[in-house]
């Protein structure tokens, strides 16, 4: 993957940050990763930097992922944006996918990771 | 005390089967090894000290406590010995970390599996009976068996419906001499709405 890509990891866990930074980091060398603990953090981001993808998990203090998510699709509409979630109930995969926001189901792995990623960028 | 058919019982087991399955398909893809389960195991007790899990008093266990709420609340736990805690940790962590960050990491790593593990439980019974749930944030708490229930905060629901309904399930992971469990408590209450979802449940998918 020759060009770099920027992601935005937002999630309340430090342990899950770390993972799937890593996994992010063995498959596509170079790409700038960041990361936000909750919501706020994250919209703070966004007004600073843009980013191509953005992986959100659902359950976190404060704003969680669906009301987070809403706000970066309204304000990104070309940004990857996936809820990233140990959350698999349909309801929530459901309203994910009418806010146009991709779902990976928890945990994450270096494949699923990966993959997901593989298959964006052959649309993008 | 709580009467269930036999039928009823052999439905909820299942349930619980059905998000343990799925719970420990998802801990087997954390830790890249085959995860064990025993078949559940359903009792009604007045005190957490009168179940079988509260046999060993003074163990000191880790536990990765959720509360649900939704058409009945609870809450779910995960519990393993924590002298195999950090050993479970370093079978969680792909990169190689030094034991000091490893250390550091144990509370945030174990919060993380139990909410992976307790959500793909929880998930999977609302997606069966399809009824939402709702889950608090994971809270970590260490301490001896006989206090794993008690109740930090004044007042629990289950101090005036003092009938809890454990659903037990242990889980191994034998490469790494790990074992633990899977635990739902519910109050009086809660068991009624869970046997009466599980009795339209059982209505609607026998015709």
């Amino acid at each position: 993957m020759p060009n770099t890509k920027s992601v935005l990891l937002i999630d309340d866990s430090k342990f899950a940050r770390l993972l799937v930074k890593a996994f992010i980091s063995s498959n596509f060398a170079n790409w700038e990763i960041d990361e936000a603990e909750d919501g706020a953090k994250a919209l703070q981001m966004v007004d600073a930097k843009t980013y191509d993808y953005m992986l959100v998990d659902f359950n976190m203090p404060g704003m969680d992922g669906l009301e987070l998510g809403e706000k970066l699709r309204a304000r990104f509409p070309g940004a990857v944006i996936a809820l990233l979630t140990a959350n698999i109930q349909q309801e929530i995969q459901k309203k994910a996918e009418n806010l146009g926001l991709d779902f990976i189901a928890k945990p994450p792995t270096e494949d699923k990771i990966r993959d997901y990623i593989m298959s964006r960028e052959a649309t993008r | 005390m709580i009467e269930l058919t036999e039928l009823e019982h052999d439905t909820i087991s299942e349930l619980i089967n059905i998000g343990v399955g799925r719970a420990a398909s998802s801990l087997s893809e954390m830790v890249d090894q085959p995860v064990e389960l025993t078949v559940p195991a359903i009792s009604f007790v007045e005190r957490f000290s009168d179940s079988e899990l509260a046999n060993a008093p003074t163990e000191v266990v880790s536990a990765v406590s959720q509360s649900f709420h939704g058409p009945f609340t609870g809450e779910a736990m995960l519990v393993f010995p924590e002298v195999r805690s950090l050993e479970l940790v370093r079978s969680l962590l792909k990169v190689d970390v030094p034991l000091d960050t490893l250390t550091d990491l144990e509370q945030e790593a174990l919060m993380e599996v139990g909410n992976i593990i307790l959500n793909a439980c929880l998930g999977s019974i609302s997606n069966v009976l399809g009824e939402p749930i709702n889950c608090s944030m994971p809270t970590f708490r260490k301490r001896e068996t006989r206090a794993l229930l008690d109740d930090d905060t004044a007042g629990g629901s289950a101090a005036t419906n003092p009938v809890l309904m454990i659903l037990h399930v242990q889980f191994m992971l034998r490469q790494n001499d790990i074992d633990g469990y899977v635990l739902f408590v519910m109050d009086l209450e809660s068991i009624q709405m869970l046997r009466e979802l599980v009795r339209r449940f059982l209505a609607n998918s026998l015709g």
